[in-house]
């Protein structure tokens, strides 16, 4: 399986990754190889195997749909790069 | 007086009064001195002895965490530039319970960023160096938890394993590290990788420590909704259970290509070792084990590239410098804030899953894990346990493996199945090649760590490899 430039610039939009110069032709090379390295699945037999998405292979448990934790606004917006009024900071996105 | 290193002596010597947990401590610190070259911490915390408490398990034992779990107050990196300096609110359900247990925590110990890599390399701040050979890596990605244990410095970590992450290192050092099954350990506040293969564990020096550790973390954990309501097992008191008439597999697929001689001879010779105490081997065939590491490389990386879309520089960790736009802060702040490995997963993953690749590339994936997971059921069938290399080789050369990806992930190929199928698994010391350790692994069906334990300790028992450490010389019986 080949990656193209633009290929990888897709990968990068849809992961919101930006890439140095230098940092792309390694990349390709490196995709590239683990791409064909997995491409060996395409010949096992699988047949009608249901997909396996979990090692439990159950529907997850489901909590109560309760407050258990309280309001931590301010514990969490403390975190935050930029934060006002109790809300996260972003650049402007609406002119 | 010399302290003991391991868990249950230093519980018996805190018990006879032949020092206190202060001594234990204090001992931790000048070792962790001693050690300093290895780069095993990202960051150590002034501990203070605890006060005496009813129940308490591991009073004063001191031990690290791998640096994912969330520890309040105690900044949590996971080896990474994007969370350098996240100090979380709350604390995760294995460091609670290990602070219930009495256990004193020393520091955060180094990993593979977000757990993605097998040699520890891949750490924002630097590589673990194995206590044997300086020059080699400590494998990963649980590579500082392995090193610190094999130093000497604490007598437990805690460890997360996603494809080999405990028992990889802990072959790479010379020491015992348990997975449990997938759901065993609570999950919460142990940060995610791959969330379907992630699960917490312990390396200590010997399975009877690592029984002793795991039986504070386990238990049902209802804020984890994978967590399994399934009653644990009384480990220590399982110990006991003599290795005669146990049906241990042998799989040839785990012996294949790449695995080195010395490393095929010191199994084959722990493996004879436990027939003379009474086990049977028994051939099994795990026929679909070649595909384990595509399928996992495909898996895990797309698991990843969802679970790390949460880093985007708006609630927490690393954000880039004067962004233009949302978009520009979103594409700088992931660039700049992961390091190389972790960017490339997260592409590869996205990939698999991207429209016109999924069915052919993840979807496939996860049949296949099924075929795997079937292989183990069947297998099961017949046998107790499954024994093997954990790792092909002894631990490599810092830097051999970092240009080439393919052949850094071939060393997970004896690990990797596991995870796939949620089972739980052992590495132990069982032999050295030029003075490196070699690692045995034991695989057991769901819910069977109190089995793989003792089998584990009844080996111990009549072996010496588990006892030696860094730095001494000679080869034990």
């Amino acid at each position: 399986m080949a990656i193209n430039d633009d290929d990888l610039d897709k990968l990068c939009f849809l992961a919101r990754l930006a890439l140095n110069e230098g940092d792309r032709a390694p990349l390709k090379s490196d995709l590239q190889r683990m791409l064909g390295f997995v491409d060996s699945l395409r010949d096992a037999d699988v047949g009608d195997c249901a997909p396996m998405a979990h090692p439990h292979d159950s529907d997850l448990r489901r909590r109560v749909d309760a407050v258990s934790s309280g309001d931590q606004c301010d514990q969490l917006t403390a975190l935050a790069p930029a934060a006002s009024a109790g809300m996260f900071l972003v650049p402007k996105v609406i002119e | 007086m010399s302290l003991p290193t391991t868990v249950a002596g230093q519980l018996d010597a805190l018990a006879a009064g032949h020092c206190q947990a202060a001594d234990l401590i204090q001992a931790a610190r000048e070792q962790g001195c001693r050690h300093a070259d290895l780069n095993a911490w990202i960051s150590e915390v002034e501990p203070t002895a605890p006060a005496a408490a009813e129940n308490a398990k591991l009073g004063g034992i001191p031990y690290a965490h791998k640096d994912l779990f969330c520890t309040a107050g105690v900044r949590t990196t996971c080896g990474s530039k994007m969370l350098a300096d996240f100090v979380p609110p709350y604390s995760a359900t294995v460091h609670e319970r290990l602070d219930r247990a009495g256990a004193v925590l020393m520091g955060k110990a180094n990993m593979d960023e977000f757990g993605m890599g097998s040699s520890n390399e891949h750490s924002h701040f630097g590589a673990v160096l194995n206590p044997w050979d300086r020059q080699r890596v400590a494998g990963g990605s649980s590579g500082g938890s392995a090193a610190l244990v094999a130093a000497r410095v604490v007598p437990f970590a805690t460890a997360t394993d996603t494809g080999g992450s405990i028992r990889q290192p802990a072959a790479f050092c010379g020491v015992s590290g348990i997975k449990p099954t997938y759901g065993r350990v609570s999950r919460w506040g142990m940060v995610a990788y791959a969330s379907s293969l992630d699960q917490g564990g312990v390396i200590a020096q010997t399975a009877e420590d690592c029984a002793l550790v795991l039986q504070q973390m386990a238990g049902f954990d209802e804020r984890d909704s994978t967590s399994l309501q399934a009653p644990v097992d009384d480990y220590r008191q399982a110990l006991q259970q003599p290795l005669r008439g146990l049906r241990i597999g042998v799989a040839k697929c785990f012996f294949g290509s790449g695995v080195s001689d010395p490393v095929a001879v010191a199994v084959n010779a722990a493996l004879a070792q436990m027939e003379a105490q009474g086990a049977v081997l028994v051939d099994i065939d795990l026929s679909h084990a070649e595909l384990a590491i595509a399928a996992y490389y495909l898996i895990a990386p797309a698991e990843a590239s969802s679970n790390l879309s949460r880093y985007d520089g708006v609630r927490y960790g690393y954000r880039c410098e004067q962004p233009r736009d949302l978009d520009d802060l979103y594409r700088r702040t992931r660039s700049e804030g992961f390091g190389a490995e972790v960017r490339k997963r997260i592409l590869l993953g996205t990939y698999a899953l991207s429209a016109g690749y999924y069915d052919a590339y993840y979807l496939r994936a996860q049949k296949v894990r099924r075929l795997i997971a079937g292989d183990y059921s069947r297998a099961f069938e017949g046998v107790d346990l499954i024994a093997g290399p954990t790792a092909p080789t002894v631990a490599f050369k810092l830097g051999e493996k970092l240009a080439d990806p393919l052949a850094m992930y071939a060393s997970d190929v004896n690990t990797v199945g596991v995870n796939l199928a949620g089972l739980p698994a052992m590495s132990i010391p069982c032999g050295f090649d030029q003075g490196l350790p070699i690692g045995l692994q034991l695989i057991g069906p769901a819910l069977s760590e109190a089995r793989l334990l003792a089998a584990a300790h009844q080996y111990q028992l009549h072996t010496g490899w588990h006892q030696q450490r860094p730095g001494t010389s000679g080869v034990p019986s």
